[in-house]
Order: C-alpha cells, then sequence, then structure tokens
C-alpha cells in the first residue's frame, strides 16, 4: 500500500515539474470538475474508489456535489456536498476538503429459500482531508489526497418464521448498523 | 534544485501521516434484533381459573365442536363459547367456558375434553354455566410447559404469554452478515373432521376418538388416553410420529395424520398402540385431510412455514394394491383451509375466496356448486344437512338438505 502510494506521488511530481505555471484567477466564478481515484484503507480491506466533484471555484474557494461509486465491505453510491480551501495564490497550491451526504448500498436485493429478505437503507456518509494540486495549463491540475471517510450502511434482515394455521405469525427483523471508518488516498484530475 | 526536492519530500511527509494512525481505524458494527422472553404463571392458578362466565363477544374464532343441539366453538388461548343450536336459523350464546391457553376440544357424552396449555382437562358440561372439573391430566402437553419432572400444579411454571424487548449488541464474527434465524413456533393449533359417537369436529382438529381411546397430537407426539369411564381419562403412552403433525382424522378404524410434509395413516387394530400403514409425502404446506372409504382428501395451502406456494386439493385413492396411497388428481385452490365431507359434497374453506362445496361424486372431475364469500373462511363441519363453517369472523350456518338449493341459516359474528 505504502509503496503504490510512493509511486504514485512521484509520478505526480513529475508531471508537476513539467507543469505550467499559470495564476488563480479571483473574484470570478469557474466550473471545475475534479475526478479521481482513490484508494479505501480500513480494517477489513483496502478498496477501490472513484469519485467525480462538480462544482464552483471562485478565488480559494470551491463548492459544489459529489458522486462515485465505493468498493469498501459493500459496493455503494456516496451522493455527497463538497466543499474545498486553497491556500495561496501559486498554480500549485495545498488544500483541505470536506465531504458531507448519504450513501447508497448497491448490492442486489436477496431473498433466500427460507424466506429472509435483506434490504439495505441509506446511511450517512462523509469524509475529510488534505490535498495538493499541481497546477497545470488553463486552469486544469493534477490533484493528489489524502484524509478519512466514513460510511454507514444499514442492513435489515427479516425472516417469516412458522404461521401454522391461525398460530401467531412471527417475523424476526434483525438490523446490522456498520460504521465504517477508512483512510482514503486520491490521485485524480482537475479541470 | 534544493527547493524542487524538498516539497515532494514534504508533501510526501505530510500526505503519509494518516498512515500512522490506520491501525486505530475500527469498524464498528452493532446488531439490533428482537428478543422475547416467556412470562410464567403456575399451573394451579389456571386450573383455579376454569370456570363458566356469562356469554362474552366472539372476538376470534378457533376449532368447532357439533353436539346435539349444543356448538362448541373455541376462541383461541381464551376458552369455549357454549352456544345453543336448537333453532340452527337462531342460535344463542348459553355461556363461555373459560379455558385458558385452549385450542382443541373433543366431547364425550357430557364429559368434555379440553386442553389448558399443557393439561388436558376432563369438564362435565351437562349444565354449561355450572361446570364442574372432573380431572387433570398434568403435561399431556409437555411442549406448553417449562421443563421439570414435578407434577405438582404448584410447581409447574407455564408460559402463558411472551415479552418481546428491543436488543442491541456489537456483531461478532464475520460481521454479522449471516440469513437470521429463529423466531418463535409457537406449538399446537390444528383441527379434523371426526365423526364420532356424541358429534362432530372439523378437519383442523387436533384431538379425535375411536371408541374407547382418545388420541392427540402434537407437533411430533400421539397420546393415546383412555376414555372408556368419560370423567376419568387414563393416559396410557405417546409416541414419537414425525415432525410437525397438524391435523388428525379417524376414518374406518384409521387415523389420518396431516402434517407439513405429509400424510400418514395409522391402522388402530391395536388402539393402544397405533402403528403407522403408509406416510405418503406432497409438498411442505398446511395440510388438513378428511377420507371416506376410497379416498382421502388433502387441502395443501401456502403457509409460512415454508415459504411453500402451493394452494391445491389433491385426492389420493386409498384402494391401492400397495399400502401407500396413491395421488388421482390436484385441483388449484386460492388459500384452502379446514375441508368437510358428507355423501357426494365436499365441502372447502377456501381462505378469503370463502366457502366452495363441489359436487365429487367424480373424484376425477369435481364441480362446483355453489360458492358462498365475503368471509374469510377457516374450517367446516358439513353433518346432517348444515354445513358449520368457521370463518374470520364468526360462526355460519348453511342448509344443504336441498342440493339445489343450498341457503345461509344464520351467522353469529363478532
Amino acid at each position: 500500500m505504502i509503496k503504490t502510494i510512493a509511486i504514485a506521488i512521484q509520478a505526480f511530481f513529475i508531471c508537476s515539474c513539467l507543469s505550467a505555471q499559470n495564476a488563480v484567477p479571483s473574484g470570478k466564478w469557474k466550473f471545475n470538475s475534479a475526478n479521481q481515484v482513490g484508494l479505501l484503507q480500513g480494517e477489513a480491506h483496502t478498496a477501490f474508489s472513484l469519485q467525480s466533484v462538480n462544482g464552483l471555484r471562485r478565488g480559494n474557494f470551491f463548492g459544489g456535489f459529489g458522486t462515485g461509486i465505493d468498493y469498501y465491505r459493500y459496493r455503494s453510491i456516496p451522493l455527497f456536498a463538497a466543499c474545498r480551501k486553497y491556500f495561496g495564490r501559486s498554480p500549485n497550491q495545498f488544500y483541505v476538503y470536506g465531504d458531507a451526504g448519504i450513501n447508497f448500498v448497491w448490492q442486489e436485493r436477496s431473498t433466500s429459500l427460507y424466506g429472509a429478505k435483506e434490504t439495505y437503507h441509506p446511511g450517512f456518509y462523509g469524509g475529510a482531508g488534505i490535498g495538493y494540486k499541481a497546477g497545470l495549463k488553463n486552469g486544469m491540475g493534477i490533484l493528489l489526497s489524502a484524509g478519512y471517510t466514513y460510511k454507514k450502511v444499514i442492513n435489515v434482515q427479516q425472516e417469516i418464521s412458522s404461521c401454522p394455521f391461525m398460530g401467531p405469525c412471527i417475523l424476526s427483523p434483525e438490523t446490522y448498523r456498520y460504521n465504517l471508518n477508512r483512510l482514503i488516498f486520491q490521485l485524480g484530475w482537475l479541470f | 534544485m534544493k527547493k524542487n526536492i524538498s516539497a515532494p519530500f514534504c508533501l510526501l511527509c505530510l500526505l503519509s501521516l494518516p498512515l500512522l494512525f490506520s491501525s486505530c481505524l475500527k469498524d464498528d458494527c452493532r446488531h439490533t434484533y428482537k428478543i422475547t422472553v416467556p412470562v410464567y404463571t403456575k399451573l394451579s392458578a389456571l386450573r383455579a381459573s376454569l370456570q363458566s362466565k356469562a356469554p362474552q363477544s366472539i372476538n376470534s374464532t378457533g376449532k368447532l365442536y357439533i353436539a346435539g343441539n349444543r356448538i362448541y366453538l373455541n376462541e383461541p388461548g381464551k376458552g369455549i363459547h357454549v352456544i345453543d343450536n336448537s333453532h340452527p336459523d337462531h342460535p344463542v350464546q348459553t355461556a363461555f367456558i373459560n379455558i385458558p391457553g385452549n385450542v382443541d376440544m373433543y366431547l364425550r357424552g357430557n364429559i368434555l375434553y379440553a386442553d389448558m396449555y399443557c393439561d388436558l382437562a376432563a369438564i362435565d358440561v351437562s349444565n354449561p354455566s355450572g361446570i364442574s372439573v372432573k380431572k387433570f391430566l398434568t403435561k399431556i402437553f409437555p411442549d406448553k410447559a417449562a421443563y421439570g419432572t414435578s407434577t405438582n400444579p404448584d410447581s409447574v411454571n407455564v408460559i402463558t404469554n411472551w415479552i418481546t424487548k428491543d436488543t442491541m449488541v456489537s456483531c461478532t464474527g464475520n460481521g454479522g452478515v449471516y440469513p437470521v434465524g429463529g423466531g418463535l413456533a409457537m406449538s399446537n393449533t390444528g383441527t379434523s373432521l371426526t365423526k364420532a359417537v356424541s358429534g362432530a369436529a372439523g378437519s383442523m382438529a387436533r384431538f379425535a376418538a375411536v371408541n374407547d381411546y382418545m388420541y392427540t397430537v402434537s407437533t411430533s407426539i400421539l397420546n393415546v388416553i383412555n376414555i372408556n369411564e368419560a370423567g376419568n381419562p387414563l393416559f396410557v403412552q405417546n409416541k414419537s410420529i414425525g415432525w410437525n403433525i397438524e391435523t388428525i382424522f379417524p376414518y374406518n378404524n384409521k387415523l389420518y395424520l396431516g402434517a407439513g410434509t405429509s400424510m400418514s395413516v395409522y391402522d388402530l387394530q391395536n388402539p393402544v398402540d397405533p402403528q403407522q400403514l403408509s406416510w405418503t409425502g406432497h409438498w411442505c404446506s398446511g395440510d388438513p385431510v378428511v377420507a371416506d372409504d376410497n379416498y382421502a382428501y388433502v387441502t395443501l395451502h401456502a403457509a409460512n412455514i415454508c415459504n411453500s406456494v402451493v394452494n391445491q386439493l389433491e385426492i389420493y385413492n386409498l384402494n391401492t394394491s400397495s399400502q401407500s396411497p396413491t395421488l388421482v388428481k390436484t385441483y388449484p385452490l386460492t388459500n384452502p383451509q379446514g375441508l368437510s365431507k358428507d355423501g357426494n359434497l365436499l365441502f372447502i374453506c377456501d381462505g378469503k375466496d370463502g366457502l366452495k362445496i363441489f359436487d365429487a361424486s367424480t373424484v376425477t372431475g369435481l364441480k362446483m356448486i355453489k360458492q358462498f364469500s365475503g368471509m374469510e373462511t377457516y374450517d367446516v363441519i358439513a353433518y346432517n344437512g348444515i354445513a358449520y363453517l368457521v370463518a374470520k369472523d364468526g360462526l355460519y350456518q348453511y342448509d344443504y338438505s336441498n342440493t339445489g338449493d343450498i341457503k345461509l341459516l344464520s351467522k353469529l359474528t363478532k
């Protein structure tokens, strides 16, 4: 994992050194789209993620909405609001970011032979971290970031138990609430 | 140049910093479910509450027994409504016998046998407003009593209720993604059509008698009880008969047992020790059974018991060279429950489709001659020209003495 990240950062800096040094425009609204691939590291395993964050930037502030796909434990689609604060005025900038939204699990709904039904409910999604943008021509850039991200998964399993004749039917819903805490390392393209 | 080397190095350190804390990140899982805990009552307290009461409104309906001009209608878990049926077009409730936990019953003369949780009670009902308990047989239905060897009613604890509570624990193992198990399958319920010495029971009955012996079934046990002296029933023996047994129907010195996945026939040549003659498997489903000289009629209804979707009538030929009945024909139905046969008429409770009456003179070509709908039906007894129908909302009676003009006589509803 560390080796992978180190290689990604070295590649990132090669691009950064080759990049043009455009100044950051201030006082104007500008559309930004950041598209990143990432690695999620949690207690269970390392997983892959994709994100696309789109919004408007003015000066060193950015606000927008994002979505993606998150393969950690349960494949899911987060929908979230995103904000960023860049530092400095050069094309190469550090930034901090924060995301908050809802996580939708993308699993097949299953029904077992014995009548158990499994459903998933949306849960909170959020994250925060730091990053570095290596500026290229025309306001484009390469992004590298690291941070913490959280997603909640709510899984309800329900079995229909024996119900002979007029006897009582007892349904036994069982709910599993997963709080999944991960580190996320992302590399992406900003335009 | 120096600046270009130090900047990536600093950034690498900065972005790698979270890795130092990666081992601190733990996934957390909370498992929420309901647990059900029993409420116990002393058997002695339950016995003390068995008594006659004034007639009460019918809140829910269960099994039925017809004897002379009386109808005994079970209110599940509560007791038995006694109904004077001298005028079938105008039945009158005369008393309510409070029997906690009661589901099944059988009548021999003036003695009513009724289950009361784990007990079998023999009750003199010659005067329904002033009954007297003749005898209790303890732990005849042991699955309804707490564990223990004592038969002292002050020491026997009976489960009379269940309390459900929400519980939350931390998930264990693989994070808790398991097929859920459990739930509570309450034992008891059921019935059967038994033309007995003193009356008739429905097809959903779990009590039946042949000559001097009464037979009761629970989910896996057949009890044999000597009722030669009606007021003094004597436990003879019990024997294991499989699993998920639901109904019992006596006919022609045989017992027909309906189970979740089978119909089995027991021979009564030795009445104290019934022997299995045959076992016939079918779809997993609820299945009351009735029989005549030549055929057994089994209704299968989709039940949650195994998530089945089968709803049909199955007719088996009993006069085969082999001992096992053979399937003759199946007929699709909506949600068939209890059934009854009188002569060539076959009465089937088809759940929310109501009561269906068939001409069964040819089993391979049943013809529906009448349907009464508008109620959710459970069990029926066709006896001496009157069909006694138990529906979810009460008791209905139909006159079928003229098959060309079957008509409603009365209804006693909530």
